[in-house]
């Protein structure tokens, strides 16, 4: 399972965002996962595509629920860390 | 005699070099076919195309043709995976270095029909525009490998999977100067002809280039679980404690509540 390192990635600048602890943060990304995907698809199976997938529709309804109030400009911080740590998903995935 | 002898030591690097991009490209072949990754496919489609390339104009005697078609869609594959492993939502740059090598690899494919067909000798045309396609194609692989590498290492991830950045950066860099002896190769000698030194030092060179290149990629990519422990003894994986939903939105939902009173 070794995509949980784009994860840990992804955890480390959400919980910076939100002021968060990075445990926390790794867990509302893997609920937004579940919420995409539901439990049946491994996460090594995750592609870039999905993980666009997760960041702009579940995990945007996730902090719309938490009422957090710049959640456009977390959303768009965490699709610009996707995409510069991108490679990750293919260098840990293979 | 000991010109034989060098001769049969760099053939043997060679043949290793042959070998072992043939294992890498099975394995990426079957990695990206398990795992649904296309960049990766195509990355092993590449090397199997290459050492095609190297064995049906070395052990067929098929000519330097054929060698480069398979050439040209190894440099072309390279650049198409360095493209959608690291530069996916970029588009001018990426699509501009594949133009690039694509035109530089048609140069190649019309200078060899030329030799071959018309005779013209066009050897230095040729090795001088060899030089920026080969330089191009790996030094982009180096470069997104390198820079990736740099954004990454103060992330707690495991220190093998760096290791494997640092090792693509590296050997890339490295097999980008292999057309580099190539300028030396003298005119109508046959490449790595025993009976001339230069020669004989030119196929050397772009053996042991090659075969490092190769073993480099062999490790970065079917790195064997002993080796990953041995990097990785002093690491310790992230461990998170499972919560139930309920339980993780109630514990966000405080450190947000905490935060907030903070800033109050």
């Amino acid at each position: 399972m070794i995509l949980i390192e784009i994860i840990n990635i992804l955890g480390e600048t959400l919980a910076e965002k939100l002021n968060i602890s990075p445990p926390a943060a790794r867990g509302l990304i893997k609920l937004s996962i579940q919420d995409e995907f539901g439990p049946f698809k491994p996460i090594s199976q995750l592609s870039y595509e999905d993980f666009k997938l997760i960041i702009t529709q579940s995990l945007n309804e996730r902090l719309v629920n938490l009422d957090v109030e710049n959640f456009k400009i977390i959303i768009n911080k965490m699709l610009e860390e996707l995409k510069r740590n991108q490679s990750v998903i293919t260098i840990a995935g293979v | 005699m000991i010109n034989e002898i060098l001769f049969n030591i760099f053939a043997t690097i060679f043949v290793v070099f042959i070998m072992i991009i043939l294992i890498v490209g099975f394995f990426l072949i079957v990695r990206g076919t398990q795992t649904k990754m296309i960049n990766i496919f195509i990355t092993g489609t590449g090397f199997i195309g290459l050492a095609i390339g190297f064995i049906g104009n070395f052990v067929f005697h098929l000519g330097g043709l054929f060698q480069e078609i398979f050439v040209f869609i190894a440099f072309n594959f390279t650049v198409i995976f360095t493209n959608l492993t690291f530069y996916r939502r970029k588009k001018i740059y990426p699509s501009l270095v594949l133009a690039v090598t694509f035109t530089l690899g048609i140069i190649q494919l019309f200078l060899h029909t030329l030799n071959l067909f018309l005779g013209t000798n066009v050897y230095y045309l040729r090795v001088s525009l060899d030089l920026p396609y080969t330089l191009l194609t790996f030094n982009w692989l180096a470069w997104a490998s390198y820079q990736s590498y740099k954004r990454l290492k103060v992330y707690n991830i495991a220190p093998w999977l760096k290791l494997r950045y640092k090792l693509v950066a590296f050997f890339s860099l490295i097999i980008s100067f292999h057309s580099i002896p190539e300028f030396f190769q003298p005119k109508g000698v046959y490449w790595g002809d025993p009976e001339n030194i230069i020669s004989l030092m030119v196929f050397g060179i772009t053996a042991i280039l090659a075969a490092s290149f190769s073993i480099g990629f062999f490790i970065a990519w079917i790195m064997p679980n002993w080796l990953k422990k041995k990097i990785n003894k002093n690491y310790k994986p992230l461990e998170d404690k499972e919560y139930s939903e309920k339980e993780l939105m109630q514990l966000i939902k405080k450190e947000m509540d905490e935060e907030s009173s903070w800033n109050d």
